[in-house]
């Protein structure tokens, strides 16, 4: 070919690739959200990861909800309900005139229909999934009625004060019968919600993209498109943040974040979160299972250090197990213990550790909510051998390290996001002498007086009585330091300056419903 | 054997068809073998941390985890003959759309990167060869040892930071951008990935190219072709390249088989949903079907890739046809 | 990576015709080998990082391990860090040199591991023949079809991770390299007429392997050795930038890279210097296997 003719291509090309580059700007009325991963399932009850949910809690809705910004109960699907003397019967009557995506109405068939699929193990509809909460929350769950068209019943087994959180639990949301009923196992892929938004498509890998739902009962959003797309690294997250190329993104590396918040076309918006991260410690470990050794490693580790320097920020020392997040719930007159490695010597000498000891620390490289894991690890480990505790660090990639943790660990890391914003599910679930492994007590702690106080909050419906409860039981927990209580981490979202209205939800949820694009 | 299957061209194919297959066999026993042999239940690992005993038995068994292993091999090979390679475990979706999905992603940058190596490469080695110890030779050379030594993810971050962070030319991370956008889109986000794979194969083509056209260009009929006052170009052309076709040809497709299998660190540094992304999260996931699946995949696009050099090795060359 | 192993298994290590004439002296090897200035400089480098990990303790002005997180990140030439620290304040100086000695012994150990194993199967393949040779032949064709990382992967997924791990993995995956270089002398071997001459004389099948096979061997081996550790040495850097080789707080290249990504806006120098210690580990080596080659190659002469 002759040397014009190859100039006149190259050109072309070039001509071609400027075009469609300036074709994909963003438009007005959509944005692009920038996940950590992609969604998992766009099935409610079978999700168990943070990404899907920030997905499909746009698509989906429960019987109650969450108010933004707070973990206070409100009217979701259900606009009232009644809750019988003894606790055991709630009675929900359903909003009107509500449909699915599909066009099928909202009704109490439909209610009981989903309740029905996770729990009645013969039911036909039974073995399109598997359903990780289902006996967490509704093995309490006696049966589920149809009274009218408009109106369901609930009754309990016994009464569980932290029932109504569960059901503004994304595993107990609301789907259309008929969806799954013509798609059975491929519903993963087809969500039929009654949600402000619908799915448009989703290429796997690449991006999911939400329209909106103009027959929304709440009224239609004001953005008319979602995309969400994954970026696995968090300096791409950056660099896409900074370029405009997304609207919103979180989990950005927090050095960067000095320099963002002096960008004028970058928000960032912080709060605290519910989330805490610690490291188990087996008590029945031959050290650890002394009260003072344990005291004496949350001396030893220098928490400001770590927030200050790796994380930059963006957590607050955890002084308990339940941030501020909790209201009145969150106490605040514990034992503290400030970085004091002197103490700690002291206190490890008194136990008979003089010349300290040796103990395995399991490390997991990654997990969700789990910070800078290997970082902080380090860090800690640093800090215990300054006091003669000699840690051997084990770093297992998530999926091994999760069997670890449950396996009796000497100590191990853990985080804990819940999504349930009642204080049981935090304390009840991780300091409880009933949920020894394999459930989440991985270090076996027991205090006969912290296990009675926990069984009774879950089931005092009052607040004024239930408060002094948990109160106590933190006050406890915090002197026998079963725990390094390390922090609670703050959600750190940062987005375009063009998206107005956004407000942060304590559980990591990204909600869009009141979002406009300037 | 030749006698038994039949000569010629169709006689050759049959026979390698029929040594590949033990290959593929093989593949699938060791990918299935491993992941049995690392600790950690998928059932458990998708449960979650908030699962009971029971509800992880039970999960196991809908997956058909508890029978015997021989068991669930067989089961498994003989659903992958008929086409079925399972749903994932995690994911819940069928696993040959998603993997033939990724795959079309890897094979894009594959693709890219092997435009690169071969263009390169080739263009490279030959002129270095037909000018043997010129200053060109000496800094093509060095410019490919330089590039075979490059690690892949250094590359790749490398040019993330300059390309992409600080000049802006390129996207730092993906495939498309998120509102779309046609081939142009994919071009302009395949350009740094591919130039990160691809250079150290480009290195390596080069190489092997100019030794194999060198070996070439010492043979005596070359030389009697010199002699007889033939213009430079038109031995190159006629007698060279021919003959050199073979290497060339072993050299592409290891190459390929190289680029399907390492693409894995350059996706993980530019976030390119491949196949080999998708891979290294399904492993720590122990999600069987997927791994299993992905690898025969790849596996057999391996052994196809070879096939079809080893066939056009036989067109090229009648002697080959009778091993 | 595996460029540096595919290009040494599609044809540029030693023909088998080397085989019978590779009586050339040590000498004449020696001597070629002098004459090519990229060898030397390819001697040089690997001889100057083998010195730098042995001597690390002593050339490292800090403990690799000190954190010092106020001095996080900090640039290239400041007070006491000639290099900068890295996200921890420790120096990176002291890091690289005692990460050269985690890469290079484990690189040399996987090679040598790999090449030993490889052998074994080459010579048994060569010499039994027949169906073991067949065995051999298929599980290498096996192991080669096997998507390369993944397999190291997966391996790794069954023993955990670790350096020991990691060395076991990347080795495994480079047995097949070896088994058929061996292979392909000892059949050479079998078939020149020397051996048939020898054979005719009655000497023992036993001492025919052991002196001409393995004599023969050596060369080959040697120089496809120098010329895999660069890819072994970044196998295994590619593994720790996975998270799935060293431990914390054990330095290695790969994981330095690794966790220098998310700073690469603030300190990019915490990006670039790891790689390009690898980067000029494997030149070293691959340079010197490129000037072993060209010496003991006797076409060349």
């Amino acid at each position: 070919m002759s040397r014009r003719r190859a100039w006149g291509m190259g050109w072309g090309l070039v001509a071609v690739l400027l075009v469609s580059v300036a074709i994909a700007a963003p438009p007005k009325d959509a944005m692009v959200i920038g996940l950590l991963a992609e969604p998992v399932t766009m099935d409610p009850p079978q999700i168990t990861d943070l990404n899907s949910t920030r997905v499909i809690k746009r698509m989906f809705e429960g019987l109650t909800a969450q108010e933004l910004g707070t973990y206070k109960i409100i009217p979701g699907l259900a606009q009232s309900w009644d809750i019988s003397k003894d606790g055991l019967t709630y009675t929900f009557h359903l909003r009107p005139n509500v449909t699915f995506h599909d066009g099928t109405p909202l009704t109490a068939e439909a209610v009981k229909f989903c309740f029905d699929r996770q729990m009645n193990e013969q039911g036909p509809f039974y073995a399109t999934g598997t359903y990780p909460y289902v006996k967490g929350f509704l093995g309490n769950v006696a049966g589920v009625e149809v009274v009218n068209p408009a109106t369901v019943q609930i009754r309990l087994k016994a009464p569980l004060t932290p029932f109504l959180q569960y059901l503004a639990h994304h595993s107990l949301y609301i789907y259309s019968p008929e969806a799954l009923k013509k798609w059975g196992k491929d519903v993963v892929k087809h969500p039929v919600g009654t949600g402000p938004f619908k799915l448009e498509t989703w290429e796997p890998g690449v991006r999911v993209v939400l329209s909106r739902n103009d027959q929304y009962w709440g009224g239609a959003p004001k953005v008319r498109q979602a995309i969400y797309v994954p970026i696995i690294e968090a300096q791409a997250r950056l660099s896409a943040i900074k370029t405009g190329e997304i609207d919103l993104t979180m989990d950005v590396p927090p050095d960067s974040l000095a320099d963002l918040r002096k960008d004028p076309d970058v928000v960032v918006a912080e709060t605290n979160s519910s989330a805490v991260w610690y490291v188990a410690l087996n008590t029945r470990h031959p050290a650890l299972k002394d009260r003072r050794v344990r005291q004496a490693l949350n001396y030893a580790v220098h928490k400001d250090a770590i927030i200050r320097d790796i994380l930059k920020g963006t957590a607050i020392v955890a002084t308990t197990p339940l941030s501020p997040v909790y209201g009145s719930y969150h106490e605040d007159k514990t034992q503290r213990y400030p970085y004091d490695p002197e103490k700690a010597k002291a206190l490890l000498k008194e136990a008979g550790f003089a010349n300290g000891f040796d103990v395995t620390f399991y490390v997991p490289e990654s997990g969700s909510g789990m910070q800078s894991p290997v970082e902080m690890g380090t860090v800690i480990q640093a800090n215990l051998a300054a006091v003669g505790v000699r840690a051997k660090i084990q770093t297992m990639e998530w999926g091994a390290y999760l069997k670890k943790y449950l396996d009796g660990p000497d100590m191990a890391e853990m985080s804990w996001n819940p999504s349930i914003g009642d204080p049981d599910h935090m304390m009840y679930m991780l300091l409880s002498s009933d949920r020894f492994p394999p459930a989440f007590n991985a270090g076996f702690y027991q205090n006969p007086r912290v296990d009675e106080l926990l069984r009774k909050g879950r089931t005092t419906i009052d607040d004024k009585e239930r408060i002094p409860l948990y109160r106590e039981a933190q006050r406890l927990v915090m002197e026998d330091a079963p725990w390094i209580f390390v922090d609670h981490g703050k959600q750190v979202i940062v987005h375009r300056k063009r998206v107005q209205g956004f407000k942060l939800h304590p559980n990591f949820d990204l909600v869009l419903t009141q979002v406009w694009l300037q | 054997m030749a006698a038994v299957v039949g000569a010629g061209l169709q006689g050759y194919l049959v026979r390698r068809i029929l040594l590949a297959l033990p290959v593929l066999v093989g593949v699938s026993l060791l990918v299935f073998g491993v992941m049995r042999l690392a600790p950690g239940d998928p059932a458990a690992i998708m449960l979650g941390a908030q699962a009971t005993r029971e509800d992880v038995e039970r999960l196991r068994r809908d997956l058909g985890l508890d029978r015997p292993v021989a068991v669930q091999y067989l089961q498994w090979m003989g659903r992958v003959v008929q086409g079925d390679l399972g749903r994932s475990i995690p994911l819940g979706r069928e696993v040959l759309p998603e993997v033939l999905l990724r795959f079309k992603a890897t094979v894009v940058l594959t693709g890219g990167a092997l435009v690169i190596a071969i263009s390169l490469g080739l263009v490279a080695g030959i002129l270095s060869a037909t000018r043997q110890y010129s200053w060109l030779d000496k800094v093509s050379m060095a410019v490919a040892v330089t590039g075979v030594s490059l690690p892949v993810f250094w590359t790749g971050i490398m040019l993330i930071l300059v390309f992409a962070l600080s000049l802006r030319w390129f996207p730092s991370a993906g495939m498309v951008s998120p509102y779309g956008g046609g081939t142009g889109d994919l071009l302009w986000h395949l350009v740094l990935p591919a130039i990160t794979l691809g250079t150290a194969s480009a290195a390596a083509v080069a190489r092997l190219t100019r030794s194999s056209v060198l070996e070439i260009i010492r043979q005596d009929y070359v030389r009697a072709a010199r002699a007889k006052g033939l213009a430079e170009r038109a031995v190159i052309a006629r007698h060279v390249l021919k003959n050199a076709f073979n290497p060339i040809l072993t050299v592409v497709g290891v190459q390929v088989g190289y680029l399907l299998g390492g693409a894995i660190l350059t996706e993980t540094v530019f976030s390119w949903p491949g196949l080999g992304s998708m891979m290294v999260r399904a492993i720590q996931a122990r999600d069987y079907p997927l791994v299993q699946g992905g690898v025969l995949l790849i596996a057999t696009t391996f052994v196809v890739v070879n096939l079809i050099v080893d066939l056009l090795y036989a067109v090229f060359d009648p002697r080959i046809r009778y091993e | 990576m595996s460029s540096a192993i595919r290009v040494s298994g599609a044809g540029t290590t030693l023909a088998p015709g080397a085989v019978a004439r590779g009586r050339s002296s040590v000498a004449e090897a020696a001597r070629m080998f002098r004459r090519s200035g990229s060898a030397l400089f390819g001697l040089g480098l690997v001889v100057v990082l083998g010195a730098a990990a042995a001597l690390a303790p002593l050339l490292a002005p800090h403990d690799p391990n000190l954190i010092d997180t106020a001095r996080r990140l900090a640039r290239p030439l400041t007070a006491g860090h000639v290099l900068g620290t890295d996200e921890f304040g420790r120096d990176l100086l002291s890091r690289l040199l005692y990460g050269a000695r985690t890469s290079l012994v484990v690189g040399l150990a996987a090679t040598a591991l790999a090449a030993a194993a490889g052998s074994v199967c080459g010579l048994l393949a060569g010499f039994v023949g027949r169906w073991v040779d067949q065995l051999v032949m298929r599980s290498i064709d096996t192991l080669m079809a096997f998507p390369y990382f993944l397999l190291a992967i997966a391996i790794i997924a069954t023993l955990g991770p670790g350096l020991v791990n990691g060395m076991v993995a990347v080795a495994i995956v480079n047995i097949p390299f070896y088994g058929r270089i061996v292979r392909a002398t000892v059949l050479a071997v079998k078939q020149t007429e020397y051996v048939e001459a020898a054979r005719a004389l009655g000497v023992s099948e036993l001492r025919l392997s052991l002196t001409h096979v393995l004599r023969n061997c050596l060369a080959p081996v040697i120089v496809a050795v120098t010329l895999n550790v660069g890819g072994m040495i970044t196998a295994l850097a590619g593994l720790s930038f996975l998270g799935l080789g060293v431990q914390p707080p054990t330095s290695d290249w790969g994981s330095m890279l690794s966790s220098s990504r998310q700073y690469m806006n603030v300190a990019p120098h915490v990006a670039a210097l790891p790689g390009l210690a690898i980067f000029l580990a494997v030149l070293g080596f691959n340079l010197l296997g490129d000037g072993l080659r060209d010496a003991l190659d006797p076409r060349l002469r």
